[in-house]
């Protein structure tokens, strides 16, 4: 990582940061509802933010997209973030609320065989598609216009009802450039 | 999640109706341990006597525990048993091919309050012999009903053994989809796993979302929103009444979250998502029990003393709350 980043500062020099920034990344995930989980899901996200002027705040939009599961309609999730950054030198730790909707909330029944859906038909009713997470970026780095960002955490609910499902996420490895 | 009581004090509180301490003693005294153990033990041969469930034609095939699940002979036996006392069993009968459900029902129709309905509920399927999970909680309410019977009731008590739990609560899912209307559930009393006790520290372990003692010595009432009002009341008559040892708890809402989902595990959480009170009475299974989904779960695992107290409790505690007199 530390090898990485030296290489990029060496690359890049010192550019001038724009406001605008796109992101492209691994993310994994899944979803828990009370009885049981939805299959890790791995996919990419792709992301646009924007620095507000004079303040550590961001705000920024994202798509992120994974290979479908059995039933999954929609494979993607679309949300809007607001972040504040605090930078240290090139080390831009981070920590933000994202607002989201998913297609994938769903958990995974196929260890049930042939059984039929008892009780986890009320808890997939309860698994709503849209969610509310609080994630952390301790290991961003900014070297000139580009940034890089490995295992960035984020812990969410879905709604409605709040609560009903819970959601993990780490952010296995990003990379953005200022536009 | 909300902690309402653990173990001693929390004695004080306003019952809907104020209890009879006398009376609800005499009711417990009436809880024959004996007959409770030697149901267990014949609910047990009963499962290891059936034909299981042919776990290859549900796509189950490498799961062993599915290969020795059993429920006809201890349906049947649960018949046998409610019949020589005289009870009407009728069988809710829902469903087709092999999860076709049959919970089986008795009632003691209320003599004043008949559409308010007190249900107390058990599964009668189990893996292997199944003392603990759930014979246990079948001989609970044979027992119940075996007390009760003799009384003159204010409200309708409803017994349901439950079919087919371990497999997602399905039996009593279709049973609380098809309740009728006009009639009022004030609560619905859960038994899953009542009979198991170990005294010794660090035989428990802990449940989600509050500080578990470390002896598994305590019966656990658990209880949502809806049923906080009578999870308290059980855990206030326990201790006005010098039961055992208890805890409750109660989660917040309906209780259906992740962080609380090895609460949920048995059929009273049908009740929490239709938005029914339902306490649910437990020794907390797999949390204390190395018998749990076993084939070592047989009878002479269990603790006589607490399992006849936990009847003793649930005894007094329904007897309030039909208006048992």
């Amino acid at each position: 990582m530390l090898i990485l980043a030296s290489l990029l500062a060496l690359a890049t020099g010192t550019v001038p940061a724009s406001p605008h920034e796109l992101t492209l990344g691994v993310v994994g995930w899944e979803y828990r509802g009370f009885l049981s989980g939805s299959e890790p899901l791995v996919g990419l996200e792709l992301g646009y933010r924007h620095s507000v002027q004079s303040t550590p705040l961001s705000v920024g939009a994202l798509v992120r997209a994974a290979a479908p599961n059995p039933g999954t309609v929609v494979p993607l999730e679309v949300g809007i973030s607001l972040e504040l950054r605090a930078p240290i030198g090139f080390w831009q730790p981070g920590a933000g609320v994202e607002l989201g909707w998913s297609g994938l909330s769903q958990v995974d029944l196929s260890w049930r065989g042939g059984l039929p859906p008892g009780a986890h038909t009320q808890e997939e009713a309860l698994l709503g598609p849209w969610y509310l997470g609080f994630g952390v970026s301790p290991l961003r780095f900014a070297f000139g216009r580009w940034t890089v960002s490995a295992l960035e955490l984020q812990l969410g609910a879905t709604a409605f009802p709040l609560g009903a499902g819970a959601r993990v996420q780490l952010g296995l490895l990003k990379a953005g450039v200022s536009l | 999640m909300v902690l309402v009581g653990l173990l001693t004090g929390c004695s004080q509180m306003d019952f809907d109706q104020a209890p009879r301490p006398e009376f609800l003693r005499t009711l417990m005294a009436e809880v024959q341990p004996q007959r409770l153990i030697d149901e267990v033990d014949a609910l047990v041969q009963a499962h290891q006597s059936d034909v299981p469930l042919d776990c290859e034609a549900v796509g189950l095939p490498d799961d062993d525990r599915v290969c020795h699940h059993s429920r006809v002979a201890a349906g049947q036996r649960i018949r046998s048993v409610l019949e020589s006392m005289g009870a009407v069993v009728t069988v809710d009968a829902q469903g087709e091919g092999a999860f076709a459900t049959q919970n089986l029902v008795v009632e003691l129709r209320g003599t004043v309050h008949p559409d308010q309905v007190v249900l107390v509920g058990a599964h009668y399927d189990s893996f292997y012999g199944g003392a603990d999970d759930n014979s246990s909680g079948v001989a609970a309410m044979l027992e119940l009903y075996r007390v009760l019977s003799t009384r003159s009731l204010d409200r309708t008590l409803r017994l349901v053994w439950f079919d087919f739990e371990e497999f997602g609560f399905i039996g009593s899912q279709r049973y609380v989809q098809s309740l009728p209307e006009g009639e009022t559930v004030e609560v619905a009393v859960v038994f899953d796993c009542v009979g198991y006790s170990d005294g010794r520290p660090g035989s428990q372990e802990a449940l989600p979302g509050f500080p578990t003692p470390s002896e598994g010595d305590f019966i656990a009432l658990i209880g949502n929103q809806t049923s906080e009002q009578k999870t308290v009341e059980a855990y206030a008559l326990n201790t006005q009444l010098e039961v055992m040892r208890a805890a409750a708890v109660v989660s917040p809402g309906d209780g259906a979250f992740p962080i609380t989902g090895p609460l949920l595990r048995s059929d009273h959480s049908v009740f929490w998502l239709d938005g029914l009170p339902a306490v649910f009475l437990t020794d907390t299974a797999r949390l204390r029990n190395p018998h749990y989904h076993q084939l070592t779960d047989t009878a002479d695992t269990l603790d006589p003393v607490f399992f006849a107290n936990v009847v003793r409790l649930s005894t007094a505690a329904v007897g309030h709350w039909v208006g048992a007199r």
